[in-house]
């Protein structure tokens, strides 16, 4: 049965490196959730502390109303795959993915008929008598998930399940993973640095760093609605673009982005009228959002062409602002246009995002 | 259309020299052994033959049966006889004696050091990381140097004299490399592999046989290699530690094959063949894992 999982104020120091700050979430049950951050913020510990592989300095973590701090890893009703998949390496494939039944007693015919209906669904029948060592990546992968799916687990770990296979069967894992999260019908909790699988695979995300949680909400929430300059700049290929900003209280309210003037849509940004006279502001766009003019329209900023990169569908402008600043726009590969060019960029004022420079904070309405 | 395959004669040259250049070696390191082995199958007489036969012109097996019937052999016709202190009679015994002191002491050794090692890479205290540095260097330590004090440890225990002091010596000097060896090994091994154990419901036991042990067992029949043939070959320990000739070992009980200035050299070869052979059986059998074994601790120790 699928349980919600609770981390309630959790925390973890190794002596004084304080590594998991007051972690405050809840992955609610069937949901599959990802723990997204650079190498560092916290998250694989995290993932630790809910398998039960690392205590909790402070603070509670509950499968549903059972509070499982001190439970022991095998008895939590977990199951984990590793980043390394870390199969038994003396034990042949069978006895890889029976090995959870085999230390709870199962019966032998049993743990042979589950073990052969898991190997069914993995397409890994005809690997059962292998040892790992002369296994691919792909097929260590699919055992360790076999080893997960065999127990039946209330809630699926995963630590960077994807980061050792090529580029091309991390794509079809990923589908598959997802799949897989489907059929065990549990709550999964999957954690990568990798923000692209985030935002596919994902019910919700977690974005971490330097141990906190940074904002948690659905994939399109994350993207669209990022919630301070962090999580604005980690999520989105490429990333998004940062100019700095103020606020032009003589024009009645509007942006002063270099040396132009944009009208900000007053209904998104409710708390810019508080704001300070001199407050700095920071302007962030993606670089899908800016349109590409060739004459001045009224609150576009010119700017000259200084590189141009075809990814194939698309192109990615890089364009040096009359200011200095630099602004990345991504157009249509069709689109001519040369390096030495002057253009003007025209942004859209739906897309944009508004933060405090100081604090980092998204001005947004919430 | 047959493809003509081109012939480099530079690289048939460069492989004929490397195949005499290690043929060379090889017989230069594999005399002794080959002499001894055609030793041992000559009748005495011809043992000294000047010029000296290679093959035995007449094949006898007479010092082999000596050495395992007991047989008084040349020294039944000296003045001073007496059956009872015919050193073939107790070749068996101190063969025996070699074997029970030699694996003796490496399962004692290996037991330790598999569970010091496994220790010093799983849990955290204080010094674990010098340990295993100091270990090596006790082992590098000269057995000259350790033997006495260890004597007079063994004769407080009341032990002197005993196989146990053997097995106590050869395990004083095993055990730290194999710590050393073993731990490099465990190091090896993904700590992970065992987390997998205990989220699927294994006891950290049950993780330490059914997981940890079998992948370790390259490393652990390497560190039991080691501690066999430093104790199967060792002549000093038995030397002091033991004096009565039932209780010898073979490197020492060889010795009294020289008997002034009677010796018997073709016991005395009979002897060498037979105790390099188990040896060398054991070796071959774990030959792949002992290079596994070593290997592992030469690149991550």
């Amino acid at each position: 049965m699928a349980l919600d999982v609770v981390l309630s104020r959790v925390n973890k120091l190794f002596g004084s490196n304080h590594v998991v700050k007051d972690v405050d979430l809840k992955f609610p049950a069937l949901n599959f959730v990802t723990l997204l951050g650079p190498s560092g913020c916290g998250k694989t510990t995290l993932l630790r502390m809910i398998a039960g592989l690392e205590t909790v300095s402070h603070g509670d973590i509950y499968f549903g109303e059972r509070r499982i701090n001190l439970v022991r890893p095998g008895q939590r009703d977990v199951a984990m795959v590793f980043q390394n998949y870390a199969l038994y390496p003396n034990m042949n494939v069978f006895r890889n993915i029976a090995y959870s039944l085999r230390v709870r007693g199962t019966p032998r015919e049993e743990m042979e008929k589950k073990v052969r209906e898991v190997a069914e669904i993995l397409e890994i029948s005809h690997l059962l008598d292998r040892k790992p060592r002369h296994l691919s990546g792909g097929q260590r992968q699919r055992v360790a998930l076999g080893r997960a799916m065999v127990r039946n687990p209330a809630v699926f770990l995963m630590d960077e399940p994807l980061s050792n296979l090529d580029a091309k069967l991390r794509v079809n894992m990923r589908s598959e993973l997802k799949l897989f999260h489907q059929r065990l019908q549990t709550t999964t909790v999957y954690v990568t640095h990798d923000q692209l699988e985030a935002m596919t695979m994902s019910d919700l995300i977690a974005v971490m760093h330097d141990g906190k949680v940074q904002q948690f909400g659905t994939p399109a929430q994350i993207y669209n609605e990022p919630c301070n300059l962090f999580v604005a700049g980690f999520i989105g290929s490429p990333p998004m673009n940062f100019l700095p900003a103020s606020l032009d209280r003589d024009s009645g309210g509007r942006l002063r982005v270099g040396g132009a003037m944009l009208d900000v849509p007053g209904e998104t940004f409710p708390g810019l009228g508080d704001c300070p006279a001199d407050a700095k502001l920071v302007l962030g766009i993606r670089p899908q959002d800016v349109e590409l003019a060739a004459e001045a329209l009224p609150g576009s900023l010119a700017g000259e062409v200084v590189l141009v990169e075809l990814l194939g569908s698309e192109k990615l402008v890089d364009i040096r602002l009359d200011g200095g600043q630099r602004l990345v726009v991504q157009v249509r590969a069709d689109r001519d246009i040369a390096v030495g060019e002057n253009v003007r960029a025209v942004i859209s004022p739906n897309a944009m995002q508004l933060f405090d420079e100081a604090s980092g904070e998204s001005l947004r309405r919430r | 259309m047959s493809i003509r395959v081109q012939r480099d004669w530079g690289e048939i040259v460069r492989r004929a020299v490397r195949y005499v250049v290690l043929g060379a070696v090889t017989f230069v390191v594999c005399f002794p052994l080959i002499w001894a082995l055609l030793t041992s199958i000559k009748p005495t007489g011809e043992i000294f033959t000047s010029p000296p036969t290679w093959l035995p012109k007449e094949l006898v097996v007479e010092h082999y049966s000596a050495l395992i019937h007991g047989k008084p052999m040349y020294f039944e016709s000296g003045s001073d006889y007496t059956p009872d202190t015919s050193p073939t009679q107790h070749f068996l015994s101190w063969f025996f004696n070699s074997v029970v002191v030699a694996f003796g002491a490496a399962f004692i050794s290996v037991a330790i050091a598999t569970l010091a090692a496994y220790s010093l890479t799983r849990f955290r205290y204080h010094g674990r990381r010098v340990i295993p540095y100091l270990s090596l260097l006790g082992y590098m330590m000269p057995p000259i140097v350790l033997v006495f004090p260890l004597f007079l440890v063994i004769v407080d225990l009341g032990i002197a004299n005993s196989l146990w002091s053997l097995v106590f010596g050869y395990v004083s000097i095993t055990m730290p490399f194999c710590t050393w060896l073993l731990w490099a090994f465990f190091r090896g091994l993904p700590v992970e592999i065992e987390e997998a154990g205990l989220i699927d419901g294994a006891s950290r036991f049950q993780v330490f046989y059914q997981i940890v042990l079998p992948s370790a067992l390259p490393g652990i029949i390497a560190a039991v290699i080691f501690s066999v043939i430093v104790a199967w070959n060792d002549y000093l320990f038995a030397r002091i530690f033991i004096n009565s000739v039932q209780n010898l070992t073979l490197t020492v009980g060889v010795m009294h094959f020289f008997e002034g200035v009677h010796v018997n050299w073709g016991l005395m070869m009979a002897s060498a063949v037979l105790m390099t052979l188990p040896l060398a059986a054991l070796f071959m059998f774990f030959q792949r894992h002992l290079v596994a074994g070593f290997g592992a601790g030469g690149v991550k120790g």
